[in-house]
């Protein structure tokens, strides 16, 4: 096989600042060869099961297997990878977890606040691929972060791809998030030298400093 | 000694790059100390090629398609090798089992009405649940948790039909319910005869989870 070209550094940080200055807290140049999948990733999704698992057309049992996603990284040399900062009474927060499983809106607003930020997250993967088709490069493939179905299919009892016609509603925002993936964004965070904090349901916001959302876009 | 909710550390650590083998070893014994004085009757620190498979169930889950049962045969629409593949990718894991003092015939994944039986099932569930949020909140974030019995049988039992298989629905014990170990394929009584485990007595119930940690 023919190995992807190295894309040209100047183009790279052109995509790079497009994140930071349209919200994105960090992001960094990093090789494609570097990106960590992992099997156990994707099982997370389903042992104990997420809520969101088997309903969505992108999330595990659906959605990439670890093998596709090797193979997609195969074809790329480098990527964006960045990150949204989300301040710890809101990721934290006590109510958000019941929130987020039963979909209805907490007093706080910690729900949307979220949603908010993941929507943030979708869209910078969008946009950062629409640049990198602008600026000369031939393909993209993007990652982003918490399930498509909360974030842009709120409103909609169900998945189209997956109970519907087959079909995504959002061809052009919708991508799988990385864990769905299997790849390993809390390992690959704390490579870079990011931050990251382990949160589920029973944290309290005093006992992590902040969390994270974060991106992916490959490109070549 | 009855089993105790698991509480989250004070202060959360941030993910390391790398784990180092020492520390993870630390820190698996201390979440043994922990599961016993949740009531867990006996640890033992094992890695993946202690696990031994029943691969006949493993084939036969795979090509199950009744969702009703689905909660018993996690994960379903898995390829065969892919949970395999997963467990013999941790370094280590907790292998755990519970006094049962009491008859366990096996229901099935009938609703468990019999209240010894079922706080017996909740034991080794909570019991796992909790090794596994421990694990998770140290930095193990991908620790992975599996404990006995249908948890149908046992969180669900008023339930129609498992509310996780429901498409529409998510799983009603999220933080409590772990699928079996023979769910995964792995065969607990003989990995406890492998394990020269002190408790396993084919004619007596044995009742068994597992933690990996990575
Ligand atoms: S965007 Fe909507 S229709 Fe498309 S995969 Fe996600 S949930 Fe399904």
């Amino acid at each position: 096989m023919i190995p992807p070209p190295t894309p040209e550094p100047e183009k790279m940080e052109i995509l790079r600042n497009l994140a930071v200055t349209h919200g994105a807290s960090g992001a960094s140049i990093i090789d494609a060869g570097d990106i960590p999948v992992d099997p156990r990733v994707r099982f997370k999704c389903m042992i104990p099961k997420c809520y969101m698992s088997g309903r969505c057309g992108r999330c595990p049992p659906y959605g990439y297997s670890t093998e596709k996603t090797i193979r997609i990284l195969n074809n790329y040399e480098q990527a964006i990878f960045f990150h949204v900062r989300v301040e710890s009474a809101i990721i934290a927060a006590k109510s958000l977890s019941n929130s987020i499983t039963s979909g209805q809106a907490d007093e706080a607003g910690n729900l949307f606040s979220l949603g908010g930020h993941c929507m943030l997250v979708y869209s910078l993967v969008r946009m950062i691929r629409k640049k990198a088709m602008k600026i000369g490069f031939c393909r993209t493939e993007g990652f982003s972060a918490s399930n498509c179905k909360d974030i842009l299919c709120f409103k909609k009892k169900t998945c189209r791809e997956l109970n519907g016609s087959g079909e995504c509603r959002n061809p052009e925002m919708s991508v799988p998030s990385m864990e769905s993936a299997g790849i390993d964004a809390f390992r690959l965070a704390a490579k870079i030298g990011w931050e990251i904090f382990p949160i589920g349901a029973q944290c309290e916001p005093e006992s992590v400093k902040r969390g994270m959302l974060m991106g992916l876009v490959l490109v070549g | 000694m009855e089993s105790k909710p698991f509480v989250i550390p004070e202060t959360i650590h941030p993910i390391r790059a790398e784990i180092d083998p020492a520390c993870l070893g630390a820190d698996i014994k201390t979440l043994c100390t922990s599961a016993l004085g949740w009531g867990a009757a006996g640890t033992a620190v094992i890695g993946p090629e202690d696990l031994v498979f029943d691969d006949k169930r493993l084939r036969t889950m795979a090509t199950k398609t009744d969702l009703d049962s689905m909660s018993t045969c996690w994960p379903l629409a898995y390829p065969i090798d892919e949970i395999k593949k997963a467990l013999f990718a941790y370094d280590k894991g907790i292998f755990l089992y519970i006094d049962v003092n009491i008859d366990l015939p096996d229901d099935g994944d009938n609703p468990e009405h019999n209240k010894n039986h079922l706080a017996a099932y909740r034991k080794i569930h909570e019991i796992i649940s909790a090794v596994e949020s421990a694990a998770f909140y140290m930095g193990h974030y991908l620790a992975m948790g599996f404990a006995a019995g249908n948890c149908r049988s046992v969180f669900c039992m008023e339930e129609g039909q498992c509310s996780a298989a429901t498409v529409a629905k998510g799983c009603t014990a999220p933080y409590k319910s772990r699928p079996s170990m023979s769910a995964a394929g792995i065969d607990p009584l003989k990995t406890a005869w492998k394990l020269h485990l002190p408790q396993p007595d084919p004619d007596r119930p044995f009742l068994s989870g597992l933690v990996m940690v990575a």
